[in-house]
Formats: C-alpha cells, sequence, structure tokens
C-alpha cells in the first residue's frame, strides 16, 4: 500500500500548552486507521489539522507525496478530505436532503428532486431515513447516518470519523462496519477515532494510540489486544479496573423510590412500568429508540407523558407529574443529561458557577447578591470530591476534555443533593481514565443508600454496574435480569427479539 | 391539575395502572414447583401447635399433620372452620365465620360473637399474641367470609380488627372502617398489622388509627407469619389486574354485573381458575395452542412475598398464570421448613428455605 496521507513532526500549540506534539503519522491507501487515546490525549486536535480546522503550528502535512496546508474545511474538502463529527454538524432546522446537499445545491432546486436524490442515495447506503424530515427530529443515530452520507456524498478520499459508533445500536453499528468495508474497498482511507476499543480492534488495519499529545505506538491491528492498547492509552493498567467480568456482590434492594406504571409518551415509550430501589444500581439497557431516555426525562420532568391514560409515576410513593425539571430537583431527582453539551452545562461559564447553579436550581439562598467566596468554596469542593482536573481556578467548562466536563455536569446535579440520580450513558465520549473514575462515583452513591439509575447501550458498562438489570425494547421494559445470570448474548436477545 | 379534572369530569385519571412484579418480586417458579405436602379441597387455614406441629382448618375439622403430611383430625366443630390459632398457654383458638370459640375442644371454651355492639361476620383470620391475647380480623361487617368477592365489588371497607385479651371477657376494636382485614401479625418489635385486602396494603395499627405500612402491593394480601429473619411473610390470595381496577371504576357496568351474572363468572379475583371456559378473560390470557402464556393477566395467582424488618421486600416466591398452586391464602415457617397453604389448589405445600435462598441466590 501507497501512503496517501502522511503528516511530519506536526505540533499544535494552544496558549503555550502543546495539545499535540512532534508527531509522525502515515495514512495509506485503502486502510482503515484507528487512532485511539484519552480524552485530551490529542486526536481531535490532530484530526482537525487534516480537516482544515486548525492550522498546525509547527510540521508538514503532505496529501498524495505532495505538501498540503489547508486554511478552512473547504479546503480539505476538496482535496478529498471529510470529517464526520462527534457532535453533528447537521443545521437541525433543515430536512435531510437540504442538509445532504448543502453548499452543493445548483442554481435553480426543486424541493421534489433532492428530495428523490437523497432519498435514492440513502438507499443506496441502506440507510432507512426519510430525505423530508427536519433533522431536529431525527434522533442521534439518525443524525450520524445523515453525516456519514454527507461524506459519502462528497467522494471523499480520506474520511475522518470522530466516535462515529458512540450513538448508533449495536445493528447500526454492525451496517457502520460494513459500510467501512465497502469504503476501504472503494480505496477510501479512514481513520477512525473511537473510545470502544472492541470496535478498533475489529475494523481497524492499524492503530495508533496518543497520549498526552504524543504518539505512543503505531502498529498492525493483530498484535494489538484490549490490554495492550489500555496499557498504551493510559500508561497504567485499567483492564482489571474497568471490565471486571461480574459483579462479586450485588447491593440488597432498599425501599421503592421511584415506581413507573403504564407510562405513555407518544409512540416512544408504551406502558412502560418499572421500579428503582434506594442503594442499588439500576441498570437500563437497550438499543436507541427504546424509550429509555424519555422514560426517565419524565421522571425528571424534562418531557410530559401523555396527558390521557398517560401512566402513573410515583416519587417515595407519592403521585408525580411534574411541569418543568426543576419541580423534579426540588423532589430530589436528578438527571445526568447523554448530550452534556446541549443540557449539561453553560459552556461559557466557570466549573464552579455550573455547580453553583445547580445548587440555585434546588434551594433559594434567600439573597440577591453572592459572594464569590461562596461561589468558589461550593464549586472547589465538587472539583475535589470528584477530581475535576482543570489547568486554572477559573476555566471555563468548554475548554475541559470530555472527562471533566461530564464530572462537571455530574457534580451540578451532585451538589442539589438528589435522592434519585439518572445517569444517562454516563461516560459517552469520555476517556478510559476518566471512565473508572466516573463508575467510582456511581458506585460511591449507591453504597450511600442513593437510588441511582445508569442508562447505557454500553453492555460491559451496564454490567458492571448495576445491581438490577433492565432490558429496554419498543417502548417497554420487557425484561429483568440479576448481574449473577446476565450475559451480553441474554442482553441483547432481550433487547432485539 | 389535570389529574384532578380528570377524576372530576369522571374520565378515570391518568390512567389504569397495576404496581408490577419487578425487584425482589420478580416471578419465578418456586411455589409451583414446591412439593405437596397435604391435599384436601376443604383446607382454609393453618398454624404451628405450640409444639411446633402443623395443624389445618379442614371445613369443619382440625387436622395435626404427622412429618409425612398424614393428617389426623383433633377437633370438630358444628360449621366450617375459617381461621386457627393456637394460643401462647397451649389453647386453640378458631373461627367460625360468624364466631370465635377461644380454648375451643375444652370445658373452659368462651365464645365471642358481638364486638362493640356488631355481630362478627367475616373472622377469617386470628393471631395469637405473646401476652395471651387474641388478634382476630372480621374481614367485612357486611357481606359474610364466602361473599369476600361481593365485599370487594361493593368496595367494602367495614373490616375490623379486634383484640380479645387472655380470657376472651375482654374484646376491644383494635381499628375499624378496614378496606377487608384479611390477616394480623403482632411483629418482632410489637407493632401490630393488619392486611387491607381491597386497599392492597397491610396496615400498621396503633391507638385505633392505621397507616400503611406497606402499600401499592401488587396483589390482594392475605394471612401474614413471622419469619424467624425478623421480618414477615405475607400471602397474596391474588393479583392485581387493569381489568379488575376498570370493573372497580365503572359502577354501572359492576352493579349490572352484580345483579345478573353467577358470581363465579364475575371480573374478579380468583382463588384458582382455568376450569370453566365461561371465565373472564383479559386479552393476553387467551390461550394459544391450549397453553396459557405465565406472564398474561392472571384472574388467579399464587404469591408469597418476604418482608424485612423496614417492611422492605427481600424474596418473593411465585406460581405463574399458567400454574396451579394459586390463591395463597396463608404461610407458616418452622425451622428451615415454610408451610404455604394454597386455597385454589386445595395444597399445603412445604418449601425449605435454604433452597429457597440458593435458588433466589441464583
Amino acid at each position: 500500500m501507497t501512503a496517501i496521507l502522511e503528516l511530519r513532526q506536526i505540533t499544535k500549540i494552544y496558549a503555550r500548552a502543546a495539545a499535540v506534539e512532534n508527531i509522525d503519522f502515515v495514512l495509506e491507501r485503502g486502510e482503515v486507521h484507528a487512532l485511539l487515546g484519552e480524552n485530551g490525549a490529542g486526536k481531535s486536535t490532530l484530526t482537525k489539522m487534516i480537516a482544515g480546522v486548525v492550522a498546525p503550528t509547527s510540521g508538514t502535512i503532505l496529501l498524495e507525496g505532495k505538501e498540503f496546508a489547508p486554511r478552512t474545511p473547504s479546503d480539505s474538502l476538496k482535496a478529498g478530505i471529510a470529517m464526520v463529527f462527534q457532535e453533528t454538524s447537521l443545521v437541525p432546522s433543515m430536512t435531510v436532503a437540504q442538509n445532504l446537499f448543502l453548499g452543493n445545491e445548483r442554481f435553480f432546486n426543486r424541493v421534489r428532486g433532492i428530495n428523490i436524490a437523497a432519498q435514492q442515495f440513502m438507499q443506496s447506503l441502506s440507510f432507512q431515513v426519510d430525505p423530508t424530515l427536519q433533522v431536529s427530529a431525527l434522533g442521534a443515530a439518525k443524525k450520524q447516518m445523515v453525516e456519514i452520507a454527507r461524506a459519502m456524498l462528497l467522494k471523499a478520499q480520506i474520511i475522518v470519523f470522530d466516535e462515529p459508533t458512540a450513538t448508533l445500536t449495536p445493528e447500526e453499528k454492525r451496517h457502520f462496519f460494513e459500510l467501512v468495508g465497502t469504503l476501504k474497498a472503494r480505496g477510501v482511507s479512514v481513520i477512525f477515532i473511537s473510545h470502544a476499543l472492541e470496535e478498533a480492534l475489529e475494523i481497524s488495519d492499524r492503530i495508533t494510540v496518543l497520549r498526552d499529545g504524543k504518539l505512543v505506538v503505531t502498529d498492525r491491528t493483530s498484535n494489538f489486544d484490549r490490554a495492550r492498547i489500555i496499557q498504551a492509552m493510559v500508561g497504567r493498567s485499567l483492564s482489571q479496573e474497568l471490565y471486571g467480568t461480574r459483579k462479586s456482590t450485588i447491593r440488597p434492594a432498599g425501599r421503592r423510590v421511584l415506581r413507573v406504571s403504564n407510562l405513555r409518551v407518544g409512540n416512544m415509550v408504551k406502558n412502560n412500568s418499572l421500579s428503582v430501589f434506594a442503594g442499588q444500581i439500576t441498570g437500563i439497557f437497550g438499543l436507541v429508540g427504546s424509550g429509555r431516555t424519555e422514560t426517565f426525562k419524565v421522571v425528571a420532568g424534562v418531557i410530559k407523558r401523555d396527558y390521557t391514560n398517560g401512566g402513573e409515576v410515583f416519587l417515595e410513593g407519592k403521585p408525580i407529574r411534574y411541569r418543568v425539571p426543576a419541580q423534579s430537583v426540588r423532589d430530589g431527582v436528578a438527571y445526568v443529561t447523554e448530550d452534556r453539551k446541549v443540557e449539561g452545562f453553560f459552556e461559557t461559564m466557570s466549573i464552579k458557577s455550573n455547580i453553583f447553579v445547580g445548587l440555585l436550581s434546588k434551594v433559594w439562598l434567600g439573597k440577591f447578591w453572592l459572594k464569590n467566596r461562596e461561589i468558589d468554596a461550593v464549586g472547589e469542593h465538587w472539583t475535589k470530591s470528584l477530581q475535576v482536573r482543570t489547568v486554572g481556578k477559573g476555566v471555563r467548562v468548554i475548554e475541559l476534555s470530555g472527562g471533566n466536563q461530564q464530572k462537571a455536569v455530574i457534580a451540578k446535579s451532585l451538589v442539589q443533593n438528589p435522592e434519585l440520580i439518572i445517569f444517562d450513558e454516563p461516560t459517552r465520549g469520555v476517556d478510559v481514565g476518566a471512565i473508572a473514575e466516573i463508575h467510582q462515583i456511581i458506585n460511591r452513591l449507591a453504597d450511600e443508600g442513593k437510588a441511582v439509575v445508569v442508562i447505557s447501550s454500553y453492555l460491559p458498562e451496564v454490567m458492571l454496574l448495576s445491581d438490577r438489570l433492565l432490558v429496554a425494547r419498543q417502548g417497554k421494559i420487557v425484561e429483568e435480569f440479576s448481574p449473577r445470570d446476565a450475559t451480553e448474548e441474554k442482553l441483547m436477545y432481550a433487547a432485539v427479539h | 391539575m389535570f389529574d384532578a379534572l380528570a377524576v372530576l369530569f369522571r374520565r378515570g385519571g391518568s390512567s389504569l395502572s397495576v404496581p408490577i412484579l419487578d425487584g425482589a418480586l420478580k416471578p419465578n417458579n418456586l411455589l409451583e414447583l414446591a412439593p405437596v405436602f397435604a391435599e384436601h379441597a376443604d383446607f382454609e387455614d393453618i398454624a404451628l401447635g405450640s409444639d411446633g406441629v402443623l395443624h389445618a382448618a379442614c371445613g369443619s375439622t382440625i387436622v395435626r399433620f404427622s412429618p409425612a403430611g398424614e393428617p389426623t383430625p383433633v377437633a370438630s366443630f358444628d360449621g366450617a372452620v375459617t381461621a386457627l390459632a393456637f394460643l401462647s398457654n397451649g389453647g386453640l383458638a378458631v373461627a367460625l365465620g360468624t364466631r370465635v370459640v377461644i380454648d375451643a375442644g375444652t370445658a373452659m371454651n368462651r365464645v365471642i360473637d358481638t364486638v362493640d355492639g356488631k355481630r362478627l361476620t367475616a373472622v377469617n383470620a386470628l393471631h395469637a399474641q405473646a401476652d395471651g391475647s387474641l388478634l382476630i380480623c372480621d374481614g367485612s361487617t357486611m357481606r359474610g367470609y364466602p361473599e369476600w368477592s361481593r365485599d370487594l365489588m361493593e368496595k367494602g371497607s367495614s373490616g375490623r380488627l379486634l383484640r380479645a385479651d387472655r380470657t376472651g371477657n375482654m374484646v376491644t376494636t383494635l381499628a375499624s372502617s378496614l378496606g377487608y382485614a384479611f390477616g394480623a401479625l403482632s411483629d418482632g418489635q410489637g407493632r401490630i398489622l393488619a392486611s387491607e385486602s381491597w386497599r392492597h396494603q397491610v396496615s400498621a395499627v396503633k391507638d385505633r388509627r392505621s397507616a400503611p405500612a406497606i402499600a401499592a402491593l401488587p396483589g390482594y394480601p392475605a394471612r401474614m407469619a413471622s419469619s424467624a429473619r425478623g421480618g414477615l411473610w405475607l400471602s397474596l390470595f391474588a393479583c392485581r389486574t387493569q381489568l379488575v381496577e376498570f370493573v372497580l371504576r365503572e359502577s354501572d357496568y359492576r352493579h349490572e354485573m352484580l345483579r345478573t351474572i353467577d358470581p363465579k363468572y364475575w371480573v374478579a379475583p380468583a382463588l384458582s381458575s382455568g376450569a370453566d371456559f365461561l371465565e373472564p378473560l383479559q386479552g393476553g390470557s387467551v390461550k394459544q395452542m391450549g397453553i396459557l402464556k405465565p406472564w398474561a393477566p392472571p384472574r388467579s395467582y399464587g404469591l408469597v412475598v418476604l418482608f424485612n424488618a423496614d417492611f422492605i421486600p427481600v424474596l418473593s416466591l411465585h406460581s405463574r398464570t399458567g400454574g396451579r398452586h394459586h390463591g395463597i391464602v396463608a404461610v407458616v415457617e418452622r425451622g428451615d421448613d415454610l408451610f404455604v397453604l394454597s386455597k385454589g389448589a386445595g395444597r399445603i405445600l412445604r418449601l425449605s428455605l435454604s433452597q429457597i435462598d440458593a435458588e433466589v441466590a441464583q
């Protein structure tokens, strides 16, 4: 194979700190190259330089042997480099078809024409997405599909996928892997960033591991196993800590904190019933669209259940119907969202301010003027308690790595001293080191007697954490497992059959 | 607000829901697969004698069981025995529906048939307290014990919990207006508990007032027994279903049903089912290829739950919809043995607690 892209001694410095330092990277034609590393390791910076989003401080990029210095993403796109971002870059108010052809419109456009073209193209990829739907109405998985389709439509020679499978169901993932195989067969080179190590091991030809902005190792995938990757990523062995096969002890159930009975929310949740007990972690596993998130968003007052025959929700034995999330917060419910960047924090505010906002939503402090000292004290307590790693004191949440952002979001909820804590995909887009720390936080809460719910699409995670495992399918809980008799096969079978 | 308006305009509130069997109540087949200790269609109640031997009320007689389950009659009465208990002094107390006989079978026997000017109507459970007194459950003052189903359909709430002192001369009302009292227990912490079947709860009774101790049960609670682990065993004679809840909400339909339909075909919980094709079914209970799905809405069900001292469910034993050991009305623990009376099947089941623990731990 010949190299299509080569990075030589590439360096990017942000505010005197090197995000990427002296990296040599070679992408061969028609290969799938997995780029792994903890959050903050420099993966995104590296790929952003390739995609023309940021310019390198030093070093050179060679595309097909020629020097290449893109100034904007469109330069890269013209040169055949497309990037599918972790957070979709689609326009929510436009339809799927409009998004697909955005930037490539003709002078005169027929809506029907682009809809048909989009439909045909999506079908050629076997993506079941209605091109006339507004993107804002799509779920995360479907948005991802549109994003991938757009990159495919641009006939890119190099496609960079940043966490493409994070929001996909296992079936969709398989579909995606087949798609990557097709791309590879067509001679397209793929850079694949993922936190799911199994995926990297499954579909890549070579793996590069970055740590702290430096290249640790590049080798053929066949020479790697999970332990070696983790060792390279974190510089320490976390495999036991992260992937203990199953729980040795199961916490006994305490009082019933939450009872959901025959809940209905449109077509998403259909007669769903479940209980959550104190002192336990209740794991909810299900594929995208199984109604898990919607069920707990009703509990947290984020969305409302159907007005007629919408079922009942009891918190500590009392019937509840929240109109706004603030009511649930006051009643001791915390919902840690799956989409932290949109719903989890105020990105322009500091960590401490974000945490203090969490406190303000729970209690009225009885004064209009707040001293910075008070805000700092609360913020410092929680950043220390949850080991949020920051560069400086007033650093904004958006400047943190994914894992530390997630910890800040958790701190924002825990400051409210909730009795029921709902974690929706708690480690999505979080680096391996932070995963273990977030798991410790979740376990600690259950040990303290709190009722904890963990919604996760990641089977090893939900199996590792849960004292009870509930499987959701098509809008309702269909099966309950004890961690002792749960296997990945059983859970998946319940989720899809 | 919406719920209140919906109820006001009789739109049935937000929904028609019943608590589900999850957590410690997750269904299993432990009751269904339990060995049969004794079998007779007329079994009504079970209790341990002062010597630890199991006794049962069977029709109008009290029988004593050998370790192998062979029954020997020890007393007989002029009517069907609806409950029995052994007093702390070794004496036998029995209920005969409308009266209670203390120290029954001896010359010292005393009969209680009226309390606070009201005649006993449906005495269905007795519990002997350590101080020699006796707790008496008078399920309803409106309908006799055999008419419990009618009492439910009439939304009866006239149950009473009574206490007779050791002499039987002084009987006091501990609680009244109970939603069908069907089980009493004085637990290890001295709390007096009463099952309220139609309210799906076990209430703690104190100073003539009752408050829910175990609420939102998924079935109709019946008699209770202490557990050596510090908690209590609760038998539930049937599970709640949306269909029955719906009928209870629709007064016109219910009154018409009471007036025109044979009680055995009412849309109401039953102690056993499946014997007659005229029985009411919910959609999910329709048999396919001659088999009833175990998760079908149950007209009858077998359920026993162990609660700890904090009234938190620890484990449960089930005979699911397609099973036979339904209509559990009494449970007694003796050492490693757990005796369970399935009135629906006319069987006393004997389970090993250590085996239950092993099964549940798997």
